[in-house]
This record gives C-alpha cells, sequence and structure tokens, in this order.
C-alpha cells in the first residue's frame, strides 16, 4: 500500500468524493464507504480534486437537473427512511424529506455540471454495484473554472467503451463502475 | 429486541447530519482556514472531518434523558480512551483495529457513540439504547453490522 493511498479500513470508515471524466463527461462518484479504483487512489489529488470542485459556481439551475426517480424511490420504499417515522411527521412529508436528503449531495454535484454516482448497497462495502443518481439534462459548455479543472493533471481521463452516458437515466443503474475504471487504461 | 431510544435522540442524530454535511463541506471548500474555524467552534466539530463517515449513530442510556451521543465510524486512534468494559467485549471479536466480519474492529460508529455515552455515565453495556445508523450523505438507514450486533446485542429484525 502506498503512502500516498488512502488504506482500505480508511475507505471503509468514509464516503469519499471522486471524480474522472469517462468518455468525455465530468463524473463524480460518492464511494459510500466502498473501495476507490487504485488507479484514482492518491490522497494529494483526491483532496485537491474537492477543493476545486466544491469552491466551483453552478453551470446549472435545478429544473435544467435530471434526477433517477425509479431508483430513488425503490431506495426510499425498501425501508431506507422507515426511522423518520420516529419523528412523528405525516407520511408524504417523510416521503418528501427523504428523497431532499437522497438529493441533496448528488444534486449539487449535477449543478456543477457532474454526472453524479451513488453507491447501491453502501450496508457492503465489497458491493461492486453504482447507479446515476442526478446528471445534467443537456450539454452546456463548462464555465471557464470548470473547464481548467477539467484540463488540469487532477482529474483523470478514461474511455470505457461499454458505458454509453446518453442511454436513458433509469437505466444507468448496477454498473460495476470501480471494476470497469480498472480495467480500462487512462487516457494518455 | 432492539432497546427503543427517544425520538430527542433521532433528532439530534440529524442534526449532528447536518453539522457534519456543512462541516465537511466547508473545509473541503477553504481548507485549512475552515478547518482551524471549525475546529474551535464547538465540542463535535473538533476533530478534522475532511470525509464524511461511512455512518453515524445516536446513542443514549435507555429510559433516560441523560447520556447522549452522536457519533461517527473513524478507524479506533484512541484505544486508551476505550471504556474497559467496551474494550473487553470487544477484544472478543479480535484486536482493536484489526478486521473481524469484514469491518474494523472498533471503528463503528455505534462503538465511539457507546464509548462516550459509557465514559461518561459509568454505566454499562447493557443500558444503552441505539438509533438505527444512518449514511450521513444520504440520510438512508443500513443495518447494524455482525461485530455490532455481536458487541451490544442489537438486531436487525
Amino acid at each position: 500500500m502506498n503512502k500516498q493511498q488512502y488504506t482500505k479500513d480508511y475507505m471503509q470508515t468514509h464516503d469519499i468524493d471522486y471524480f474522472c471524466i469517462i468518455n468525455g463527461v465530468p463524473v463524480h462518484i460518492a464511494s459510500e464507504g466502498g473501495r476507490i479504483p487504485d488507479i484514482l487512489n492518491n490522497k494529494e489529488i483526491l483532496q485537491e480534486q474537492c477543493h476545486w470542485v466544491y469552491g466551483l459556481p453552478d453551470t446549472y439551475n435545478n429544473n435544467e437537473i435530471q434526477t433517477n426517480d425509479n431508483k430513488i424511490e425503490e431506495i426510499i420504499n425498501d425501508g431506507g427512511y422507515e426511522y423518520l417515522t420516529e419523528l412523528e411527521l405525516e407520511q408524504s412529508k417523510r416521503h418528501d424529506i427523504a428523497k431532499e436528503m437522497y438529493y441533496s449531495s448528488f444534486i449539487k454535484m449535477a449543478q456543477k455540471g457532474f454526472y453524479s454516482f451513488g453507491k447501491s448497497n453502501p450496508d457492503n462495502p465489497e458491493d461492486p454495484y453504482y447507479h446515476i443518481v442526478a446528471r445534467p439534462q443537456s450539454f452546456k459548455r463548462p464555465a471557464s473554472l470548470l473547464s481548467s479543472f477539467l484540463e488540469s493533471d487532477y482529474i483523470q481521463k478514461i474511455s470505457i467503451p461499454e458505458l454509453d452516458f446518453d442511454k436513458d437515466i433509469s437505466s444507468l443503474v448496477n454498473l460495476k463502475l470501480v471494476e470497469l475504471i480498472e480495467s480500462n487504461q487512462p487516457d494518455s | 429486541m432492539n432497546k427503543k431510544c427517544s425520538n430527542a435522540l433521532y433528532k439530534a442524530l440529524l442534526a449532528y447530519r447536518e453539522t457534519i454535511i456543512n462541516t465537511v463541506r466547508e473545509i473541503k471548500k477553504n481548507d485549512k482556514k475552515a478547518y482551524k474555524k471549525n475546529k474551535c467552534k464547538k465540542k463535535t466539530d473538533r476533530d478534522y472531518i475532511k470525509h464524511y463517515p461511512a455512518a453515524i449513530v445516536g446513542c443514549e442510556r435507555y429510559r433516560s434523558s441523560k447520556g447522549r451521543n452522536c457519533n461517527r465510524s473513524q478507524i479506533p486512534t484512541n484505544i486508551r480512551d476505550f471504556n474497559p468494559e467496551l474494550k473487553r467485549e470487544l477484544e472478543k471479536l479480535g484486536p482493536i483495529g484489526t478486521k473481524a466480519n469484514s469491518n474494523v474492529i472498533g471503528g463503528c460508529a455505534e462503538v465511539h457513540a457507546a464509548n462516550k455515552v459509557m465514559n461518561h455515565h459509568k454505566k454499562g453495556l447493557n443500558t444503552l439504547a441505539f438509533t438505527v445508523t444512518l449514511s450521513p450523505r444520504t440520510g438512508r438507514q443500513k443495518p447494524y453490522c455482525r461485530n455490532c450486533q455481536l458487541t451490544f446485542g442489537l438486531s436487525n429484525e
């Protein structure tokens, strides 16, 4: 294990944001206790990425973001937010709170221009599946700060021919993102 | 059967989640300046939280309004501060900091929350009640891991 890399234990106890460009599309992945691909696991670069991205202005407003409602409804209805009953709120209100909680951090990333992915089964760090949560609805020329970031050495460009981000958002589920990133060479 | 915790503990847990989200966001944006600012702000923010923890949980003394703590998953670097009874129970799984049942022993949010409550109130493991465990980013409920089920007698039923 390289000292510059986060250890397995650290990754398992933390939910780390990481970024890359896949097939020309800026991608954000929330690790949610899962493993970060070896080629992207570099503490210094990951910290620099966060510093850049969290300082970026929004390129898209809320109406220009597309969300994966089918998948998120499935997660909410699967008992992921049952504990909200403890707050003695009406059911519709609880449902709205659950949706807001789930979406907020991913929509923020989509507003900055990223396709934002979450882990499908965060209960199991070994589970390989990810799904898209939010993405910009249409392409806009990135703001200058985002362009500088996307052209910098802090973000890797990767080609994954089997991934098609133009597909319907609800079909971008059950993706073994970490394995796909690791099995494809970064663009030089 | 898990001991039922109070509604107030759930409210405290959701407030803790908000604090974590805001702290992480601010630290990522402003880095060192925010670290210094947050470090001194209040007791719960003292640690440098630069990534979301994978899990958070609330713990309190069962049927008591006293002794409430919300905490997060983290690598156990403070083993010396662990309550002796808790430490003994964890060591039944293996040395603290190593892995058992695919999880780091002593790394769970439950352990850190329980440790605070036990150390502060000098009460045993069997007096604790927990909230469900949440992923702070999404607020989604996570099942208790095998280690926590064995240590605290928690069940996912």
